[in-house]
């Protein structure tokens, strides 16, 4: 795929278990383009959050990855931990699930910025990053703690975190699940107004990937089953659900 | 059946409740829906006698002088309101122990469709929705006349939604039990309760109010098949 930012091939991770291997990805393949929004689509422990966590290096020792990740051309898959460091945040970043659990309780968010900054040596601006990720009072956030902000706003302030570097893709997993319907839709829009980054958006809400992804890929139990237009992936779910 | 009256709850300098009125007969079950910190908590945390009212009154069965085991509330994180090292019959039989009664946990991991060779099994080795499934049997060993649902779904994929609204629903069918489901999600608080309220900044709102019609157009954004029309 000549225009891919992302190209995954055959990827596996096993996990190291008493008796033999347990695989948990099976030779999964996909890629992500510039500029595009591709959400990954599974139920509950089919693998989402592992395959997020093989893109970024993140795995823990007993899991063994095989196969291929090229991002803008550069192989990912057994780079050292230093070079490794160095693509994480800057190229490729990623937004949890629970920001009560990504911020840091004890420092002004401000500071928070400013240390990913310092930590990959790029310059930034905080209005203009919060303003971004649709925080128009951005000096009150600036200067608050992660306590004194709601859900809606925390969980944009870890957007904007991984927005710092201005990485070419951001990964994010579940973003939605500790917010509101309307903070949910909100949120959804962003994703479609932020360019410059391209996201994968690993969600179990298909009517949230619908609207916004180019392209959706369904997980079942370790493999890629489908992939391609919202629409033709969800069309048997959208009878089910009717 | 349940009759709350001008309840009134303030944290500090937060009102939470501005004066609640709410029936709810005997055999219903009202979906109460509501943004992040519209109140929806508090009141179901004050049925369930966890938080005292400022103000206000609540009856069940006619009675002011109802107990915790006539209204048990099953919160959104059950795993963490299960004791990681009791078995699961241990875990469903706690509140007969406490309360001094009997019964058979057995028969209640059983009605909730847990397989009967999970009663040894301790809690950690359930998935998220037999967790939950473990929560309601617990919840409904005292035969309470109330159950609250408070967003125990929330952050479940939709296979398992779908498999606890029809556990649920069928509960609802065969125990002719009273429920309040709270979520932010419209669109399944219609498939289990058959009436809706809306909470807004501690009161309840008519469904033409603002704040419900927002509610009402994320939920409708957010479903499938109008992301498909």
């Amino acid at each position: 795929m000549a225009d891919a930012l992302l190209e995954v091939r055959d990827l596996t991770v096993k996990m190291a278990s008493a008796g033999s291997p347990r695989t948990i990805l099976d030779g999964v393949s996909f890629h992500v383009k510039h500029n595009e929004i591709t959400g990954l689509f599974g139920e509950s422990g089919c693998g989402k959050t592992t395959l997020a966590l093989a893109l970024l290096g993140l795995l823990p020792e007993q899991y063994r990855v095989r196969g291929s990740v090229r991002l803008n051309g550069q192989e990912l898959v057994g780079l050292d931990e230093r070079r490794m460091q160095a693509v994480r945040g800057r190229t490729i970043s990623m937004i949890f699930q629970d920001p009560a659990l990504a911020l840091n309780p004890v420092m002004r968010v401000r500071d928070q910025l400013a240390e990913i900054a310092r930590a990959h040596r790029v310059e930034h601006d905080g209005l203009a990053l919060l303003a971004s990720v649709g925080l128009p009072n951005a000096s009150r956030i600036l200067a608050s703690y992660p306590h004194q902000l709601s859900g809606g706003e925390r969980q944009r302030v870890t957007i904007a975190q991984a927005l710092v570097c201005r990485p070419a893709l951001a990964i994010a997993d579940e973003p939605f699940t500790a917010l509101d319907a309307p903070r949910v839709v909100e949120l959804a829009r962003l994703f479609t107004e932020l360019t410059g980054t391209s996201f994968l958006v690993i969600s179990h809400s298909p009517g949230v990937l619908a609207r916004i992804a180019g392209r959706v890929l369904m997980m079942q139990a370790g493999r890629l089953t489908e992939e391609g237009p919202p629409r033709q992936v969800f069309a048997s779910l959208a009878a089910a659900d009717a | 059946m349940l009759e709350v009256r001008g309840l009134r709850k303030r944290f500090g300098q937060t009102e939470a409740l501005r004066g609640i009125d709410l029936d709810l007969e005997r055999g219903a079950a009202l979906g109460l829906i509501g943004g992040s910190g519209s109140g929806k908590s508090t009141l179901a945390r004050c049925i369930a006698r966890f938080e005292r009212p400022d103000a206000g009154e609540i009856r069940i069965g006619g009675t002011a002088a109802y107990t915790h085991a006539d209204v048990q509330l099953i919160f959104q994180e059950a795993a963490a309101s299960l004791n990681p090292r009791f078995t699961a019959e241990e875990i469903v039989a706690e509140p007969l122990v406490i309360q001094g009664r009997s019964g058979s946990a057995r028969e209640w991991l059983e009605t909730v469709g847990l397989p009967a060779d999970s009663a040894s099994k301790p809690a950690w080795a359930f998935s998220g929705g037999e967790r939950q499934r473990l929560a309601i049997a617990r919840a409904l060993i005292l035969t309470p006349r109330l159950l609250i649902l408070d967003e125990s779904f929330s952050g479940l994929d939709l296979t398992l939604q779908a498999q606890l609204t029809a556990l649920l629903r069928d509960l609802r069918s065969r125990l002719g039990l009273t429920l309040i489901l709270i979520s932010h999600d419209l669109a399944l608080a219609e498939r289990i309760a058959d009436r809706i309220v809306v909470m807004h900044e501690g009161v309840l709102v008519e469904r033409t109010h603002p704040a419900a019609v927002e509610i009402e157009n994320a939920s409708r954004w957010l479903s499938l098949r109008s992301a498909l029309a």
